[in-house]
């Protein structure tokens, strides 16, 4: 399975590489290339910071579009923090900033006495999903951000996380998208059942088609 | 839902061993640094610090190994500290693997840099290290240079100023009660925590689980182990065990 983590200089690429490479991937590329990522079975889009300036980075490499002519590929897609929030239509962060579109929603500002939301936490599963599998609501995720997806679409959302009675979208999934809040890399076992969920589920429809 | 704490661990590093001191002075060496840090990350830690403990004598971070290793077997957020100068050196500690930097000295020569650090990598990975000491009836003295220099500036007041300048959370140690194993300075976290709204770590001290019981009483948003864990006064299962009674802590189950 070709996987391509894309290379915008927003995030921690090295740790989702060190985990797919833990979990025996082989075949796996930190690249920003047109060639590269609309040849990838799974993209995978990781984002630490800003939203404004994560978008910025993305149009200066090109990447709007060719993320957006991956989507329409359908290609397996999966966010990560910034990287899941980049996907929908636009944050609230240091004013309106244009995200992806690739799903419908706003992310908008936690309302909370202390920001950001850093810690371990867990999730109220909402959907039945094999991305899910092993993965039990007392089962704790690492969080890091002030920003989430809060109004969305029940259909997306597969679990959600409460931080100061704000109830946010913690995992979604859509067609060939999926995205976490949290660090599914930093959240240590089940972190990596998450992601090998989702490797396995990839492989699956990879193998059918 | 409660706002959980997290267990840090917090590992001083002197070329690749642990080390460990008595109000950051007299160090010893403890254990081979990569091994003692997985050992906690399969034991459950929340997170892990690596502060380079000679950073000062070279006004540099030289810890890019032991975190490129870490990184590879470690799945928990990885901060790293002592020595980050400027922002090629956050470049190459988060390229490294590190998640976050902690920032004292350069923070007090330059506050700018916590604030051009905060929007090149975002606030999110940057945190500010407050080292202190008392020095009279509710005024602590901010050093740098790993506790070495007195910079007169009063920790209080400078906490929230480096809230303002972007950090995105405060470690703060306590020079006096460091190693000793005599718990933390209970009267400054209180003090320091009304004064912010980002999350406040503490470190230093924590040398039995009792003292552990100032997590619950002042909001502290992560709490460094030191002594306590690399002494083996108590494992990483007996922390959570004695901090899961107030529902405050991580499990793996």
């Amino acid at each position: 399975m070709k996987i391509v983590i894309i290379d915008y200089e927003t995030g921690n690429t090295k740790s989702i590489y060190n985990i797919l490479y833990h979990l025996k991937e082989n075949d796996i590329k930190i690249s920003k290339e047109k060639n590269d990522i609309l040849n990838a079975d799974l993209i995978i889009l990781p984002g630490v910071g800003a939203f404004k300036q994560a978008m910025q980075k993305l149009k200066d490499y090109s990447l709007i579009s060719i993320l957006q002519e991956a989507n329409e590929k359908n290609i397996f897609i999966f966010g990560i923090c910034l990287g899941m929030q980049l996907l929908f239509e636009r944050s609230f962060e240091f004013g309106e900033t244009k995200g992806l579109a690739l799903l419908s929603g706003d992310i908008v500002k936690l309302e909370a006495k202390k920001l950001p939301n850093i810690g371990w936490d867990n999730l109220k599963i909402n959907q039945d999903s094999k991305l899910l599998k092993g993965i039990n609501e007392s089962d704790f995720f690492y969080f890091i951000h002030s920003y989430a997806l809060i109004k969305s679409s029940e259909v997306y959302t597969l679990a959600s996380s409460i931080y100061e009675n704000n109830n946010f979208s913690a995992i979604i999934h859509h067609n060939n998208i999926f995205a976490c809040q949290f660090h599914p890399e930093k959240s240590a076992k089940k972190g990596l059942k998450i992601i090998s969920n989702l490797l396995s589920f990839v492989k699956e429809r990879l193998e059918n088609e | 839902m409660k706002n959980k704490c997290r267990v840090i661990a917090r590992l001083d590093i002197k070329n690749e061993f642990v080390i460990k001191g008595i109000q950051l002075e007299g160090l010893r060496k403890i254990a081979n640094a990569n091994e003692l840090a997985v050992d906690y990350y399969e034991k459950g830690i929340d997170e892990i610090i690596f502060m380079d403990a000679v950073a000062a004598y070279y006004d540099r971070n030289s810890l890019s190994n032991i975190i490129d290793q870490a990184s590879t077997d470690i799945f928990v957020p990885i901060t790293v500290g002592g020595g980050i100068r400027n922002i090629e050196d956050i470049k190459q500690a988060l390229k490294a693997g590190a998640d976050k930097v902690a920032i004292n000295t350069q923070a007090v020569r330059t506050p700018s840099f916590i604030t051009q650090a905060a929007k090149i990598f975002g606030s999110q990975c940057i945190v500010a290290s407050i080292v202190v000491k008392k020095t009279s009836e509710d005024f602590w003295e901010v050093y740098t240079e790993n506790g070495r220099e007195p910079s007169g500036k009063n920790a209080l007041s400078w906490a929230v100023e480096l809230e303002n300048l972007g950090a995105g959370e405060i470690m703060l140690t306590s020079i006096d009660q460091e190693g000793t194993k005599k718990g933390l300075d209970k009267n400054l976290i209180e003090q320091l925590n009304n004064k912010i709204s980002i999350p406040l770590i503490a470190s230093g001290g924590i040398g039995t689980l009792e003292h552990l019981d100032t997590i619950h009483k002042y909001n502290l948003d992560g709490i460094c182990l030191a002594s306590l864990l690399h002494y083996k006064i108590n494992s990483i299962k007996e922390v959570k065990e004695f901090l899961i009674k107030e529902n405050l802590i991580r499990v793996e189950q």
